[in-house]
């Protein structure tokens, strides 16, 4: 008895201790991962005022076009392909510059970093062999002469990284860290691809939601590769990819799977799923084929059927990602599988995304190599 | 079931003592947890503006003279160094109006684009902090403290004229953010930081982070390569700790001061429950002769200082936790005063510290009631039971303890000797001699009292006689207490007259060395570049009635590991004599021919550096010896200055602009006048301030004074718990004697002659733990100056026995135990002899 009186006075105290701290530390909240100030900045859609939209369909004049677009939001120069070097040894690469416009308006100030206009870079080289992904990120705002855009001829740099339009259809390209180099002649081999209804890319059911996207599908590439172990003379193909716009994914998209495939037999594919939160794709998915003859055919989100065969999972950023897919598109006769020649091919920058090189089979045989692009995984 | 119904019923009759009790332990719990709360909070105030001011970089590209630079530089440091994510970074101040005060706030320019900075959940507000004109962000308490609604604009005050600042709203409600945000830091897009300070084209610093690569010592040395002359690479943590270094002198006083409460605390928790186990003596022993175990009543009593213990540690914390919010305040702005850092304006309590707390309050309170306990179960019951009051034992205990008190003062000496730098050895030694004052003071008192009662004087009465016995031969129990309010009385001397010592001197240093009549300088942000230019210095000089000139240009040197701040003066014969020099001879002959330098006294002590030594400082010229030629006193800056002649600086530098001008008016002239004169010189953007000889004094010592309110607050705060403990054993004392008054009275002794008897007890006991407390007192302050202030501070300065230091705790000490007698007396007065006598 003495001794059940004796717990429960220490479980009195006990309690009235506890009972203290929980009133101190009630209002306590755990902590949340911050967001990051600059992406917030440039994901937002206020103040959307004063830009123009892909509202209308475009008329599309070349090398014009070619180059930036300021009165829209944000713009890109996308060019991924695939390379080898007289060895035979195969290459991936990637050079994208986004241009981002933080408003529409620019107000006057003798600070030169008082400008809305922001470029981020993304260069990454797949070493297949060597099962490197090399990948860097960079962003500035066009200050100081460290990034820019200008119009002719259509000339794009971050720091050293460039992107210059030479000829009609004609670019260089240049981009260089840690050792990493590419130095590219690009020269189109096929002719500009006008995405969506004549270059116009409705991305959701709202009118605003759309996009001026064109590519050009297939560019004869030469120049060098410069890697730890010295330069590499290489030669391949590669894809653009010019999309300008004011809006973004609308807010029931999750994100997209990309996918850009040049096909042996001369064809090419691109086709974009936009991914709802339920995991389902959007109607608004969509893409075109073009033939070895260069004759176009528009593709919907009913026309394409993809099937994820695997899944990777990223042991670093925790994300996981599709990892092999099968498209049939029956209207082109194609039953295409996709694998990445690399399954390490993630972003971990400021926006994490998985973007890499693939092989392309059919029916068991090469048929074609590819680009894929997915964004938004991993994300709850 | 019996023994624990007596303990309830105890307890639940005599709520006063149980209140005392519990109020003792909370008091000492509070001070402890308050202290710690505020350092904690106050710590991670400082962490996260270094966060906030130096990011996650590794490294800084600067300029050697610590002033900013063309930020064209960023585009070859992006070039040579893309994988170390160069960052560029404006900083400064700006000036506010707040309360009619004017007040610096420090701004933050960063480039989000290569910076990650935590942003808000509401991404409207990031595209206003890039967009808008003025944006910034700011942490809640920070904006609460400046007045600030979201979306208010602040005014404000910089070299480009008056401008204001756009407060986009709290982001820390609801993520992390805030918690990484520092506080008085506002934080701005480098447009606003360039458009603000009036600083186009220009950069503080360039960041690096070498975390990130894998090559990054290749890319250092790059950087360092494409640098041009007068920039260097420097180490962002060696620049931290620094900052860092800074304060911890600061952070190790109050350390000590909350352990000097929590002794005193200690001292009143035993007592306490000294008094409730003695007070039960009577009932315990005829427990023990109704056959309940030693143990059983062991058990019991520890029970109850666990629940006691309990329920004081709660309370402890809540109070805690209330002192740490009075603090914050407080701390903060010293913290803001002298280190340009934050207190931090948010307590945070963690399940920890609740712990902390109750852990504290139980162990003390444990350890508290074990020696009653143990001596209260020793007793025979059959003796016990029968006479109550058992202060012989007691006296056994006093003369071990002046044993354990010489022990005591033989460590403080041994401490003292051990190191002449370490502050630590030095709160050690202070501790020493305060505790073996403690543990001798109860002898010597009983020793003096003894001596007393056992040569009656012709003068003394019986009140006198039963007052002086009763005092000695209550020494043993009420020592304790005695002790606690004699070094509370004792704490509170030294710290005064260490403090009324400091002023003193910093008051007359600043006459000494503030000789002009006015002085125009940039006006409120120290780190602001230089604004006077030789065009101006000529105009001044031109005016009639200014007889000489002295010049000031601030800079900031990096070298290595430390910043070191140095000071170019240019001195007319006046100024000169402002200099006190502790050490060397004054270096005014050859002052702008060679190269010398004088130090101040704190940069001596951190450097370890002498009169004849060199000192290298990295000029734009190369590096360059100075000769130390002399060491001089100055409380300006406890990080230390060094000087070197304004003609020398121009040499190396090549910079003709100054901060500041000192002006000595001639004779004749009248101070009207010369102001007016002055006045219509003034630059209208409010640039340069004009300050008179007395508004920078007065300005001084208001900081002063703000500095050392914290102490004056601690130091009460330990007073106010050693009277309580004399009250409580003093109520121990009258209630233990209570039978022996009332035969007292029933022999017929006068109740106003007993009244008499217990006032004077209390007054002699009170007077003599004072008579201790005043030498030791003075031996506190000495060992402040003379080893505390130094170790920390590199200040010397004289001891000044100012008579308000010294006589206000004495006041304090005897009326507090006066009134800590009232209660007890009249309650042992008001028992009806008979009733009392009934148990005998």
């Amino acid at each position: 008895m003495n001794k059940l009186r004796w717990y429960v006075l220490v479980g009195l105290a006990a309690i009235v201790g506890l009972g203290g701290a929980a009133w101190f530390t009630h209002t306590a909240n755990p902590p949340r991962a911050a967001p990051d100030l600059a992406i917030a900045a440039l994901s937002t859609h206020d103040g959307d005022a004063g830009f123009a939209h892909a509202a209308q369909p475009h008329e599309f004049v070349f090398p014009r076009d070619h180059a930036s677009h300021d009165n829209f939001r944000s713009e890109w120069w996308y060019f991924t392909g695939h390379l080898r070097d007289r060895a035979g040894r195969p290459f991936g690469f990637q050079l994208t510059l986004f241009r981002f416009a933080l408003s529409a308006a620019q107000s006057p100030s003798p600070s030169r970093w008082r400008t809305p206009r922001v470029l981020l870079g993304h260069f990454a080289l797949t070493d297949i062999k060597g099962r490197q992904f090399h990948a860097f990120e960079r962003m500035s705002r066009a200050a100081l002469g460290i990034a820019g855009v200008s119009a002719t001829p259509a000339t794009v740099w971050l720091d050293d990284w460039r992107i210059e339009q030479q000829s009609a259809h004609g670019w260089h390209l240049a981009a260089a860290q840690d050792g990493i180099e590419i130095e590219l002649q690009l020269k189109a081999a096929s002719a500009v691809v006008l995405q969506g209804q004549g270059g116009l890319s409705r991305k959701s059911a709202a009118a605003a939601n759309a996009s001026y996207y064109y590519s050009v599908p297939r560019l004869t590439a030469a120049g060098r590769v410069r890697l730890s172990d010295g330069n590499h003379a290489v030669a391949g193909q590669a894809w653009l990819d010019r999309e300008w716009s004011t809006s973004a994914l609308a807010r029931e998209h999750a994100g997209w799977d990309w996918f850009a495939v040049q096909l042996a037999d001369g064809g090419t594919l691109m086709f974009y799923r936009l991914r709802q939160r339920d995991g389902t794709s959007d109607v608004f998915s969509a893409g075109s084929y073009v033939d070895a003859h260069g004759i176009q055919q528009g593709l919907g989100a009913q026309d394409v059927r993809i099937d994820v065969l695997g899944r990777w999972h990223s042991a670093v950023s925790g994300r996981e990602y599709p990892q092999g897919w099968r498209l049939r598109v029956a209207r082109a006769g194609l039953d295409l599988s996709l694998t990445p020649r690399l399954a390490d091919q993630e972003w971990r920058g400021r926006f994490p995304y998985w973007e890499g090189a693939v092989n392309v089979t059919q029916a068991g045989k090469a048929a074609g190599l590819g680009y894929v692009e997915l964004t938004g995984y991993g994300q709850r | 079931m019996l023994l624990w119904r007596a303990s309830l019923r105890f307890l639940t009759r005599h709520p006063a003592q149980c209140g005392l009790a519990i109020s003792g332990i909370a008091l000492g719990v509070a001070i402890v947890i308050g202290m710690v709360l505020t350092q904690n909070s106050a710590r991670a105030a400082f962490a996260a503006s270094l966060r906030s001011v130096f990011g996650t970089a590794t490294h800084f590209v600067v300029a050697v003279d610590g002033e900013d630079f063309d930020e064209q530089l960023l585009a070859q440091v992006r070039r040579a160094a893309p994988t170390l994510l160069p960052t560029p970074v404006l900083s400064g101040a700006v000036g506010y109006r707040l309360d009619k005060g004017r007040q610096s706030l420090s701004v933050l320019g960063v480039d989000v684009f290569t910076r990650h900075e935590a942003g808000p959940d509401n991404a409207g507000i990031a595209l206003k902090f890039l967009t808008t004109p003025g944006a910034m962000l700011l942490s809640a308490s920070t904006a609460q403290r400046l007045r600030l609604t979201p979306g208010a604009r602040l005014a404000i005050n910089s070299a480009a004229g008056a401008a204001s600042l756009l407060w986009l709203g709290a982001l820390e409600n609801n993520s992390s953010a805030g918690l990484a945000r520092g506080d008085d830091i506002a934080i701005v897009d480098i447009a606003t930081a360039q458009e603000v300070l009036g600083k186009s084209g220009r950069l503080t610093r360039i960041e690096l982070s070498t975390s990130a690569s894998t090559t990054a010592t290749a890319q250092l040395a790059a950087v360092s390569h494409a640098l041009p002359r007068g920039l260097q690479v420097i180490d962002a943590a060696q620049q931290a700790r620094g900052a860092r270094n800074l304060s911890d002198a600061f952070y190790t006083n109050l350390d000590a001061l909350s352990l000097l409460a929590l002794l005193v605390g200690g001292f009143m928790i035993y007592n306490t429950m000294a008094f409730l186990v003695m007070q039960r003596q009577m009932l315990f022993a005829r427990l023990r002769a109704l056959g309940v175990t030693r143990a059983a009543l062991a058990r019991l009593i520890v029970a109850e200082a666990l629940l006691l213990g309990g329920m004081g540690g709660a309370l402890g914390c809540a109070l805690g936790y209330g002192l740490a919010t009075a603090l914050l305040a407080p701390i903060g702005q010293t913290l803001r005063d002298h280190y340009a850092a934050s207190g931090g304006t948010q307590v945070v309590f963690t399940p920890m510290l609740a712990a902390l707390g109750m852990a504290l309050a139980a162990l003390t309170t444990l350890l508290a009631a074990a020696v009653p306990t143990w001596s209260a179960l020793q007793a025979d019951p059959a003796h016990a039971a029968r006479y109550s009051v058992r202060a012989n034992s007691a006296s056994h205990g006093l003369s071990r303890a002046a044993w354990a008190a010489l022990a005591c003062g033989v460590l403080a000496v041994v401490l003292l000797g051990l190191s002449s730098r370490s502050l630590y050895a030095g709160f050690a030694a202070l501790g020493a001699t305060i505790l073996a004052a403690m543990l001798a003071v109860p002898w010597l008192v009983q020793h003096a009292l003894t001596r007393l009662a056992r040569r009656p004087a012709a003068w003394q009465g019986l009140p006198v006689r039963l007052a002086v016995r009763g005092a000695a031969r209550s020494m043993g129990r009420i020592g304790m207490a005695v002790a606690a309010l004699m070094a509370a009385t004792a704490t509170s001397i030294g710290v005064g007259l260490m403090v009324a010592s400091f002023r003193t001197a910093v008051d007359d240093w600043l006459n000494q060395v503030l000789r002009a009549d006015v002085y125009i300088s940039s006006g409120f942000d120290a780190h602001a570049p230089p604004r006077i230019d030789p065009a101006f210095v000529t105009r001044v000089a031109g005016l009639a009635d200014v007889a000489a000139l002295s010049q000031i240009r601030r800079l900031r040197l990096h070298d290595g590991e430390r910043e070191l701040r140095v000071t170019a003066y240019e001195l007319p014969l006046a100024a000169q004599h402002g200099f006190h020099f502790l050490a060397g001879a004054a270096p005014w002959p050859a002052w702008d021919t060679q190269d010398l330098a004088i130090i101040s006294e704190p940069l001596a002590f951190h450097l370890q550096r002498q009169v004849g030594d060199t000192i290298v400082l990295p000029t734009p010229a190369g590096r360059r010896s100075f000769h130390i030629a002399g060491i001089y006193t100055d409380y300006g800056s406890d990080s230390g200055v060094l000087a070197i002649s304004l003609a020398r600086y121009r040499h190396y530098w090549h910079d003709q602009r100054v901060h500041g001008l000192g002006i000595y008016p001639r004779a004749a002239a009248k101070r009207a006048a010369l102001s007016a004169q002055l006045a219509t010189l003034m630059p209208r953007d409010g640039e340069l301030a004009l300050w008179s000889n007395a508004t920078l004094k007065a300005q001084s010592l208001a900081v002063f004074d703000r500095t050392f309110a914290i102490t004056h607050a601690l130091t009460l705060f330990a007073a106010a718990i050693a009277a309580l403990g004399v009250f409580n054993a003093l109520l121990a004392l009258h209630l233990e004697r209570t039978r022996e008054y009332a035969m007292v009275l029933a022999l017929g002794l006068a109740p106003a002659a007993l009244r008499a008897s217990l006032y004077l007890q209390t007054a002699v006991i009170a007077l003599l733990a004072c008579a201790c407390a005043l030498p030791l007192g003075v031996l506190i302050a000495k060992l402040l100056i003379a080893v505390i202030n130094i170790r920390s501070f590199g200040w010397s300065m004289p001891l000044t026995l100012a008579g308000p230091a010294l006589l206000t705790p004495v006041l304090g000490a005897l009326g507090a135990a006066l009134a800590a007698t009232v209660y007890p007396a009249e309650r042992a007065l008001r028992i009806d002899p008979a009733t009392a006598l009934r148990y005998e």
